[in-house]
């Protein structure tokens, strides 16, 4: 489908999310500048291949990502 | 018989090689789109158990990409040594994952989604890649304050089996039911938190005839790897084939300026010890 919305949960606001999306898309920036990579290329790709750095790189997303799901609950639930 | 990688082996010239991503992407976008990660409410909700989708798919693509990768070398048709292994840098990859875990649950992407979810016109994707340049424009800007961090702690091509020291097989077949044991787990917390409506997950019949057999097929196959020996076709240690490494030299941090003709240019032929030859 090809809808020109801003995707948000119920409670959110448009601006509020766009906002939400600037800041979350310059953290992942940053990171995936940072740890050379991305979940495709360097999560999935490199757990695949048993890579040491992969693997804890994954692990820190899920980490990282539920530690912040508490602060943002009003952006998605 | 090594055929693949097939650009390394010449079976392809360096230029389809490059040409053959346009597919690839193609059908990248393809299955994002059908598997519904173009919906940053659907990518944010595994941060909450709301939705697993992401996670699970993510470990099924885990699984069978090992399978498929040290299945592939196993039989012979792809020279392992020719593949390129992700250098492994601990400490900045721990930090750019956390970093990385805060912005996917404050923006509800990544970086290939958020593409993807662009070509359906959804806002926020579009405001969320803006954000993402200039996070990345932030980093280059700013490199002497980070560079040295950016290249601590260097493992060379560390891989588990090496780092626990069990078999090769053995770990693909751990990883394999890992894999489905985290799907388990996700989808039954999905259920006790959420409570979502049968009809949004699949029922028991359902896993039965399509997943099942399919992930029978995963362990049986992983199961059968772990027990042939793997000493004899996988290279003891993988050198990741390009590392542009600077040797020596004074820590980022303590030059004035970030030396734009550095003598230790990668297309240099007399480079240090740790380069490789690329493509």
């Amino acid at each position: 489908d090809l809808k020109v919305e801003v995707q948000r949960g119920p409670r959110a606001t448009a601006s509020g999310r766009l906002v939400g999306a600037v800041f979350g898309g310059a953290l992942t920036g940053f990171a995936a500048r940072l740890a050379r990579g991305c979940t495709s290329g360097e999560g999935l790709v490199g757990a695949a291949q048993l890579s040491l750095g992969a693997w804890v790189f994954l692990l820190c997303i899920f980490a990282g990502g539920f530690a912040t799901a508490y602060f943002v609950r009003k952006e998605w639930i | 018989m090594d055929l693949a990688p097939f650009v390394k082996s010449g079976l392809i010239s360096e230029a389809l090689n490059l040409w053959l991503a346009v597919p690839i992407g193609f059908l990248f976008g393809f299955g994002l789109y059908h598997a519904g990660f173009t919906d940053s409410r659907k990518i944010a909700g595994a941060f909450y158990l709301k939705d697993v989708g992401v996670p699970v798919v993510m470990f099924s693509a885990i699984a069978a990409g090992t399978i498929g990768l040290w299945g592939l070398g196993l039989a012979g048709f792809l020279d392992l040594s020719k593949v390129y292994f992700l250098p492994t840098y601990l400490a900045p990859m721990a930090v750019g994952g956390l970093i990385f875990g805060v912005g996917m649950a404050v923006g509800g992407f990544c970086p290939g989604t958020a593409v993807a979810s662009i070509a359906t016109g959804r806002v926020d994707a579009m405001v969320f890649l803006v954000g993402f340049l200039g996070g990345s424009l932030v980093f280059g800007d700013f490199f002497p304050v980070w560079g040295d961090f950016y290249r601590s702690d260097f493992r060379e091509a560390a891989r588990l089996d090496q780092v626990f020291g069990n078999s090769l097989g053995l770990d693909v077949l751990l990883i394999v039911l890992a894999a489905i044991g985290g799907s388990l787990l996700m989808r039954a917390g999905q259920r006790y938190f959420w409570r979502t409506p049968a009809d949004q997950m699949l029922s028991r019949a359902q896993v039965m005839k399509y997943e099942a057999p399919v992930v029978a097929l995963a362990v049986a196959v992983a199961a059968i790897g772990a027990f042939v020996p793997t000493t004899s076709f996988v290279p003891s240690r993988p050198e990741p084939y390009y590392i542009i490494e600077r040797q020596a030299g004074p820590p980022i941090a303590a030059s004035p300026v970030v030396r734009p003709a550095t003598p230790d240019v990668p297309a240099q032929p007399a480079a240090p010890a740790k380069r490789r030859e690329g493509c």
